[in-house]
């Protein structure tokens, strides 16, 4: 992997993928990509979900691999076709899922990878471990809510469950099943870590909020259905 | 009254034969075709005989056997409403999975060709 710039992949030897879920952001995404190319991540996977703008044209001139979904799935859909494809075509060490909205910041990556090569097979962002983000008051309480509901559900620990900034190491890469196609694949990825026994870390990140990411994120009121569903799964599987 | 009972009995004969089409063309199971059948047969007993809906009743708490059928439907209603769910999501996975196989397979092919 070619790097001059990143002192973190210049002691690794891994192979690195950044995977970056996509609808509509045709806005932001090249610039998204291109500071990720700067930091030294050549290897970038942009799953798009059926955008109907020029996401996928301005990735693929950004030098992102895109790999265009049929139709619009929802972001968990993408992650398990990005997860999938990676595994079958690249088989790479580390993938790490991006935003492609701007909120993710390409200097945190080095802090989520190190955890691996201590032995750990998945890494989580959190926002809250350390004040390093400014998330607006009423996202923040969604947030904490969903959090406590998280916890109650499933035997995994974490301050922050709806953050898309993870890194993922060999074993998890092979074993994480994403089963809800939306936004509720955050729960199934926390399922996955207690069902496959897998060894986690959380890791503070910066979460950068701009008008455009605000726009772009969650509305608050998609935290309750995303609740729902999570409940009716548990109660139906 | 006899006309409502013969319209009521004409749309459950009516879904009997719908169940037993459903089963001989085997997108019924005979477990289903078996429930469905008992399930529209004891509505037709009911229906010209409402007193075996005290029978129901009794056994399960209720005086009058009118509310053990409303409470038997609500029951009912709710199962079918579940397996609804439970059929909707299996569609909506298989949907995905369609998805992503065939946008894997057009990526490896635009590879190829490039």
């Amino acid at each position: 992997m070619k790097n001059k710039k990143n002192p973190m992949m210049e002691t690794t030897s891994k192979k690195i993928y950044i995977l970056i879920p996509a609808y509509n952001e045709a806005t932001g995404i090249a610039d998204v990509i291109s500071n990720l190319k700067n930091s030294g991540y050549e290897n970038i996977l942009l799953v798009d979900d059926g955008s109907k703008d020029d996401t996928a044209t301005i990735a693929k001139k950004a030098g992102a691999e895109v790999l265009n979904l049929v139709i619009n799935r929802g972001q968990g859909a993408v992650l398990k076709a990005g997860i999938e494809y990676l595994r079958e075509n690249h088989k790479p060490d580390v993938v790490v899922t991006f935003d492609a909205d701007g909120q993710h910041q390409a200097k945190d990556i080095p802090t989520l990878i190190k955890p691996l090569e201590e032995g750990f097979d998945m890494v989580l962002g959190t926002r809250f471990l350390e004040k390093k983000s400014q998330a607006p008051f009423v996202r923040k309480l969604i947030l904490k809510a969903g959090v406590i509901f998280t916890n109650l559900l499933s035997n995994v620990k974490l301050t922050d469950t709806h953050n898309g900034l993870r890194a993922l190491g060999r074993k998890a890469i092979q074993e994480i099943e994403i089963s809800h196609r939306g936004m509720e694949h955050a729960s199934d990825i926390i399922d996955e870590i207690s069902k496959k026994h897998l060894k986690y870390k959380e890791v503070p990140v910066e979460i950068v909020y701009t008008d455009y990411s605000k726009l772009k994120g969650q509305k608050s009121s998609a935290f309750i259905k995303m609740g729902l569903k999570i409940l009716i799964k548990k109660i139906t599987q | 009254m006899i006309t409502l009972k013969l319209l009521s009995a004409i749309f459950i004969l009516f879904f009997i034969s719908r169940a037993y089409l459903r089963f001989k063309d085997k997108s019924l199971n005979t477990v289903n075709f078996i429930f469905w059948s008992l399930v529209w047969i004891l509505a037709l007993a009911i229906i010209f005989n409402p007193n075996l809906s005290e029978l129901i009743a009794k056994p399960i708490g209720l005086g009058r056997g009118m509310d053990a059928i409303f409470m038997l439907s609500i029951i009912l209603l709710f199962y079918l409403i579940f397996r609804l769910y439970v059929k909707i999501d299996r569609i909506d996975k298989d949907v995905t999975q369609l998805a992503i196989s065939t946008s894997k397979a057009l990526h490896a092919k635009e590879k190829n060709n490039s």
